[in-house]
């Protein structure tokens, strides 16, 4: 019974972790917020994280969700003033996003 | 009249100022995503189902309005109609069929449906996307309650996704004069893969496990497979899936036959065309 109740418990953790673990192109990192803060004085931790979850809610809502790095800041910034239209963001909102596209573009690209 | 109506609310939609479609690839199976909070969008279902015991044919047609009500609650209203045609036919058992009467008949069944959908996690962000779905129909001999567990995952060239499907229909007959309550069960499991040869152009396969209850008892079981056909453009997606039934997987007196034709058919096709606003 014990040994059971091991097991579910095991397979339990692995979903609940499979399902909050984010793939490593979109995991925000110590070194992305250093970045950030280079780029803008009011960066932080938590406007980063606030700029994931949009981007994955508000983008991944209507299309594939692309990694940061698929795309070089220039081309960012090209892209994200027609999507901030289609997805009818808010100033905010597309600055939340822009700021964490461009950094995890800028430190995944560098890994490489 | 009833497609003119439809045809009609998709013409204007595509006349519309329209931006851009939720990226759903299966016909069948769902995924995990739901339209960012005040985002729109559009659904023409047609489902062709053919090949019976006897003669029958049944085009299902489904009008959904979707709509995300915050970034991970998204609710639908559909407006459904069944037609059928079917060979006039006593009792089939053993897959004998009936020639003793003549004729064809028909039937048209209208119900609406509400769903509603929360996303848990997300296929591409997360390690797997999770959805939990509810969608209840109501029609006047029918109501329907109907759950599913979905999991998927996405990469830039391929998708896969699987449902956990439970449905509780309860159905209203008429017996010597009486109104009596039919209980149904069904439990079902999904399983799709896609995968896009470009951005907007990709080819998969859908499998669809059927299981039909009645009691405590598993009446009918068949699976089903077959390809689907995807394309996506500005504002808009296709999706087109055929699905002929594989296998009888409850061979009893009433199914003796490797396919259950008695309560599924030999084959259906879906044609969904999806527009946002």
């Amino acid at each position: 019974m014990v040994h059971s109740n091991y097991k579910i418990l095991i397979i339990v953790s692995f979903c609940i972790s499979l399902i909050c673990c984010s793939p490593v192109g979109f995991k925000l990192t110590v070194e992305d917020v250093a970045l950030a803060k280079t780029k803008w004085d009011d960066s932080s931790s938590e406007l980063l994280d606030a700029g994931f979850n949009l981007y994955v809610a508000k983008c991944g809502g209507c299309h594939l969700l692309m990694t940061p790095n698929r795309y070089t800041e220039k081309r960012w910034l090209e892209i994200l003033p027609i999507m901030d239209k289609k997805a009818k963001l808010s100033l905010e909102q597309s600055n939340l996003i822009m700021k964490y596209v461009i950094t995890k573009s800028f430190t995944e690209q560098k890994k490489k | 009249m009833k497609n003119i109506l439809f045809y009609s609310a998709a013409f204007i939609l595509i006349c519309s100022n329209i931006a851009n479609a939720q990226d759903r690839t299966f016909v069948r199976t769902y995924q995990s995503n739901t339209l960012p909070k005040g985002a729109k969008d559009i659904e023409l279902c047609h489902t062709f189902r053919t090949g019976r015991q006897y003669f029958y044919n049944r085009l299902d047609q489904r009008l959904e309005l979707e709509a995300g009500l915050t970034d991970k609650l998204q609710t639908s209203l559909y407006l459904n109609v069944e037609y059928s045609a079917e060979g006039a036919h006593l009792d089939t058992l053993g897959g004998i069929a009936d020639t003793l009467i003549d004729g064809i008949s028909s039937s048209t069944l209208f119900s609406v449906s509400s769903e509603w959908k929360l996303k848990l996690s997300d296929p591409v962000a997360n390690a797997v996307g999770s959805a939990l779905y509810v969608e209840l129909t109501f029609s006047p001999t029918e109501f329907e309650f109907e759950g599913k567990l979905i999991l998927d995952k996405k990469t830039e060239s391929n998708s896969v996704a699987l449902n956990l499907v439970g449905e509780y229909e309860v159905g209203l007959d008429v017996k010597k004069g009486k109104t009596i309550k039919e209980e149904e069960f069904k439990a079902e499991v999904d399983l799709a893969y896609m995968h896009m040869f470009k951005p907007n152009v990709g080819l998969g396969l859908e499998v669809v496990q059927k299981n039909v209850l009645v009691g405590n008892k598993l009446e009918h079981a068949a699976l089903f497979g077959g390809p689907s056909l995807f394309y996506s453009g500005d504002g808009f997606f296709i999706i087109l899936n055929a699905l002929p039934q594989w296998k009888n997987l409850q061979m009893n007196d009433e199914n003796p036959n490797s396919l259950n034709l008695s309560e599924f058919e030999k084959a259906e096709i879906r044609l969904l065309i999806g527009f946002s606003f």
